[in-house]
Formats: structure tokens, C-alpha cells, sequence
């Protein structure tokens, strides 16, 4: 199914981002896509599953959660190294990359959740 | 600085003498709330009053901390002395011929100003972390302006409020509490005004406003030109706009038309999608097309708490509010290309200082991957992501907390960082760091 990822700011992401951003709580902080739950449904992903979420720029997988109002069409995942593997470093000359608004292939996953050490490579 | 004795009790039950420091600003996020009291015990913070869940996380939670100065060889970073690290770091900028700063958001202007003379030394660019966040607001009203006022004029008279892209409950926790919904003003109360959130997703903000208009991803654009358009008279010829509705679009035109004093607070949501710097123009050009009726202003919502400083100081000190460039004769200014992110795409530097910040987490895993081709020298108090590759590692102490310093708010209206416990021992300021780079250069 094809949404739009979306990248943003959360509670528990902010908490962790100045102090702890080498510690499991940021990682559980960060590493999550959050589904509407009709299109969880749609796309037969529960709650704790891990799904694919794939762009032009790159693939991770997450675990999943649903949102509790109306995301629809949505995959919101929190800013951090988790949403970036899947944004282009392109800037069209802005200085901006294109953080929100990218289509997103999402699908379920057998697969185990991308770690921090898979995507940078350590 | 007022530091008062109070009397508390412990969890055992016994009186004990605490320090409280009162009217302490929060170095967390741009709202800069500057009522914090902070409870001090043996010379530690032991809680704070007043604050939300991320101003508890930064003055209370334990911290990891960088320990000491390193360097890195091979594999792995090895201890040295300040001295060593300072003299490593200014080997690094001397080396490159093409060096760039980033970062600089939690800093204050004291040291952001230091940042600037350093790299105009080194003969590299500059920017600030508002390249991932705010830029294209700044590029926007450098194009086209936005009528602006503090938070405390919205607090007393706006009777509508309108969060646009922003999520405030999660990014700015306190801004419903202390600027509109929870904050009452001398004509207005905050129960009194009509709060409405524009977002492509009903978020926490969005369930406790009066209303949730859900636009779709990148559709920001085409509904805020919508409303600029039905504002002049227009009727629009389509049901939706930037899939939202056009009669809800025309209701919240309205609205804010009817308002005595309307403000529209935008975010992220509004800079990073879509058209971007193209988005804000649109949105502070209906602000400022509908002071044709009643009184409509628009405030950008800054994320880290000193973001909008680096803009004020850069703009004192070299005519433009960042992404400037000192390699040639005179300053080039050129977001777009002096920015970090696209510097690194076209391998245009050779070298990065990082001032408190960590592209490795918030920068697209395509530039981490350029950014590792290169030295990279940190100046952080806390370990990140990024300091997995560092080449120079040196900590700081953290401003408003162990340091003072000076910080300017979301609607720039500088404040002052007081310091209410020292740092770990030994540890230096970024004033101090910066200063000893540029001696050593
Ligand atoms: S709202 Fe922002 S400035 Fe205010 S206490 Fe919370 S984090 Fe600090």
C-alpha cells in the first residue's frame, strides 16, 4: 500500500533527544511507524508487528503502532535516523530536504526492526 | 539571580534544606518559558516547578555526558587533555579548504557570535540547525514579510488561533498553557478564544483545539492560496482544496476575518513539505491580507530554544540570518547551496564542526554517509549518534543550566539564561571552546 511518510516531533522523542540519545529509550522513542488504523488494518499490520517501509531513498523496518485519531493516508514516523534512511538528500535548491510528504511504500515484514548499528553501518 | 532557602521534607520524612532558584528559563524549546523554579540539593537539581515533560528531562534526568576530550584513532576515540583536542580541531579547520559549521541552536548568542568570527577566520560557511527546520520561514520573509507580534500581545487579545503544520502539546508542551488556550489575557481569557489546527494528522493538539481541519499531505499550499483567493471575493470552482473541504476552508476564513485579533502559529508541517519557503509565503501573505479586516498576525513556531538567536546574531554581524559563506572577497549567502545538507551532497566540504548538534540523527542517511567521508569535529555536551565517527570529541557544558548566556524566543524577544549549577569539573563553555579553537588557529 502506498502512504505518505511523514516525519515530526513526539513527547518521548524529545525527552530523550538531548540525554540519552545513545540509550534504548531513545531508540523505542524513535524506531516506530505510527499507521491510521483503517490502513493498519488494510495492510493486515497489528500493533507490535514490524513493517517495510520503502522510498526512492532507502528501506527500513519498523515496529508498528496505530494512531488513536485520524491519520489516514499517513505513515508518521518520529524524527531521527529511522525516518531519514528514508529521505532524499536532495534540496531542489532550498536547503530543505523533503522531511515530510514522500511517498512510502508500506507493507508487513517477517524481518527484525532496523537497528541503529544497520544504518550507520556499524 | 534569586536563590532562596525553603524547607522541604524528603521521601523519609525528614525537614531538609533546599535552594530554590526561582524565574529560571527553560533551555529546551522556543517558547523559552521563564518561570521555572529550580530546587537545588547538595548542589545537584533534585526537581523543578512549573515545567513540562521535556524541561523535566532536561533539568532533572540523569545524563550521559561526554567525559573528557578525545581523538579519534582508527577505530576508536582515546582521552586527551582540552588542549590537545583544541589544537587537533584547529589542525582540522587549517587543513580544510573548505570548511563548514553547523548547528548552533543550543548555544547561546554570546557563542553563536564566537562561531561567526571563527569561521570567518577559517575562511569556510556557517549555518544553523534551522536548515532542517525553520529555513524556509526565514527565506519567506525575506521575500515577502509576515506581520509579527510577542507572544504576550497574542496572549492578551488573540480571541482566534490557528496551529498550522505545529503540534505544540509534543514539541512546545507548555504553549497552550502560557500563550492561548489555558493563558487569559487583559481582554481576552483563554477559554474565550476559537483555537483551530490545520494538520494531516488529528494529533493531541488537534483533539483538545475547537476544531481539527485535516489537509493532505502537501496540500498546504493550494488551501492556504484558496483562502487568500475566496478572500478577495473569489468563489472556487472545485469541492476540495488540498483535500480539505472548500466550505470548511471559506468557514475558517471567517472566522478569522471576523476576529478582532487572529494569530496563525505555524510549524514544521508548513516549511517541510510540499513547497516549502512557498507554503509560508502563502501563509503570512493571507496573515497579512487580512489585516484588511480586523487584526491578523502569524509567528513562526521555533523548535530549539536558541534557533532563532543564531538568525539575530548572524544577521548583526554579516547582513543575512545564515548559510553564509567566507571563502571568497565578500560573504556569500546562498541557502540552497551553502547549506550543510547540500554542501555535502556536491562533496563542497571538506571538514565539519559541530556545534550541540547531531546531523548523524536529523540530517537524511544519504548525507550521514558523505558527512563520515570527512574530518568532523564535535563540540557537545552529550554523546550522539554522531559521535560514533567523530574524529574530535569535546564537551561542553550545557547553557542555561551549568553557564549563562543569552537566548532569543520564538517571536525573538531575546532572554536571559541564568546558571544554576556548575558543570562537571573541568568542563568548558562553547564561548570558551570556540575561543581557544580561534587562538589556536
Ligand atoms: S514548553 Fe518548552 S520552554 Fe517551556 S518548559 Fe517546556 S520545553 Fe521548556
Amino acid at each position: 500500500m502506498s502512504l505518505v511518510l511523514v516525519s515530526g516531533r513526539t513527547l518521548g522523542q524529545g525527552k530523550t533527544r538531548d540525554k540519552e540519545k545513545l540509550t534504548e529509550g531513545y531508540f523505542d522513542a524513535a524506531a516506530f511507524v505510527e499507521l491510521d488504523a483503517d490502513d493498519a488494518d488494510d495492510l493486515g499490520i497489528e500493533e507490535g508487528d514490524v513493517a517495510l517501509l520503502e522510498t526512492g531513498a532507502g528501506e527500513v523496518r519498523l515496529r508498528a503502532k496505530t494512531a488513536r485519531g485520524d491519520s489516514s493516508g499517513v505513515a508518521f514516523v518520529p524524527m531521527g535516523p529511522w525516518a531519514n534512511a528514508l529521505v532524499d538528500d536532495g534540496t531542489e535548491a532550498t536547503g530543505m530536504p523533503e522531511f515530510k510528504s514522500v511517498p512510502v511504500k508500506v507493507e508487513k515484514t517477517d524481518g527484525s526492526p532496523t537497528t541503529l548499528d544497520d544504518l550507520l553501518g556499524e | 539571580m534569586t536563590i532562596c532557602l525553603v524547607s522541604s521534607v524528603s521521601v523519609a520524612g525528614e525537614r531538609t534544606g533546599a535552594e530554590v532558584v526561582k524565574n529560571v528559563t527553560c533551555p529546551y524549546c522556543g517558547l523559552l518559558c521563564d518561570d521555572i523554579d529550580v530546587y537545588l540539593e547538595d548542589g545537584e537539581i533534585s526537581r523543578i516547578k512549573r515545567g513540562c515533560g521535556l524541561s523535566n528531562a532536561k533539568f532533572v534526568s540523569e545524563a550521559d555526558r561526554i567525559e573528557s576530550p578525545a581523538v579519534r584513532e582508527g577505530e576508536e576515540l582515546h582521552e586527551v587533555s582540552y588542549g590537545e583536542a583544541i589544537e587537533r580541531a584547529a589542525e582540522v579547520l587549517r587543513e580544510a579548504k573548505r570548511p563548514d559549521c553547523y548547528g548552533w541552536s543550543s548555544c547561546s548568542v554570546e557563542a553563536q557570535g564566537l562561531g561567526i568570527e571563527l569561521m570567518k577566520e577559517a575562511r569556510g560557511s556557517i549555518g544553523s540547525t534551522s536548515a532542517v527546520c525553520h529555513l524556509p520561514s526565514v527565506l519567506a520573509m525575506q521575500d515577502c514579510g509576515a506581520p509579527k507580534a510577542t507572544l504576550e500581545q497574542v496572549r492578551n487579545r488573540a480571541d482566534v488561533v490557528i496551529y498550522w503544520g505545529s503540534n505544540p502539546v509534543e514539541a512546545h508542551p507548555r504553549h497552550f498553557e502560557r500563550v492561548t488556550r489555558r493563558a487569559d489575557g487583559y481582554f481576552v481569557k483563554g477559554k474565550d478564544r476559537y483555537i483551530a489546527v490545520v494538520d494531516v494528522r488529528e494529533t493531541l493538539s488537534a483533539k483538545i483545539s475547537d476544531e481539527f481541519v485535516k489537509v493532505e499531505p502537501g496540500g498546504d499550499y493550494e488551501a492556504l492560496q484558496a483562502m487568500r483567493s475566496m478572500l478577495q471575493g473569489n468563489e472556487i470552482e472545485a469541492d476540495e482544496v488540498g483535500g480539505v473541504p472548500v466550505e470548511t476552508l471559506g468557514e475558517l476564513l471567517g472566522r478569522m476575518k471576523d476576529a478582532d485579533f487572529a494569530c496563525i502559529f505555524w510549524g514544521l508541517g508548513v516549511t517541510m513539505s510540499g513547497a516549502k519557503h512557498r507554503n509560508v509565503e502563502a501563509l503570512t501573505s493571507l496573515a497579512k491580507e487580512l489585516n484588511d479586516y480586523g487584526r491578523c498576525v502569524s509567528v513562526p513556531m521555533r523548535g530549539h530554544f536558541n534557533v532563532a538567536g543564531f538568525g539575530q546574531v548572524c544577521t548583526w554581524k554579516t547582513g543575512f540570518p545564515g548559510f553564509v559563506d567566507f571563502t571568497g572577497d565578500e560573504i556569500n549567502y546562498a541557502p540552497g547551496e551553502n547549506t550543510s545538507v547540500d554542501l555535502l551532497r556536491r562533496g563542497g566540504s571538506d571538514a565539519m564542526l559541530l556545534v550541540g548538534s547531531d546531523p548523524a540523527a536529523h540530517f537524511p542517511l544519504r548525507a550521514v554517509k558523505r558527512l563520515r567521508e570527512v574530518p568532523v569535529v564535535q563540540v557537545d555536551p552529550h554523546p550522539n549518534a554522531t559521535t560514533r565517527f567523530a574524529d574530535v570529541v569535546i564537551p561542553s557544558a550545557l547553557v542555561g543550566i551549568e553557564a549563562e548566556g543569552t537566548a532569543y524566543r520564538m517571536d525573538t524577544v531575546p532572554i536571559r539564561l541564568k546558571k544554576v549549577v556548575d558543570p562537571p569539573e573541568g568542563v568548558r563553555t562553547d564561548e570558551r571552546i570556540i575561543r581557544d579553537v580561534m587562538g589556536a588557529l
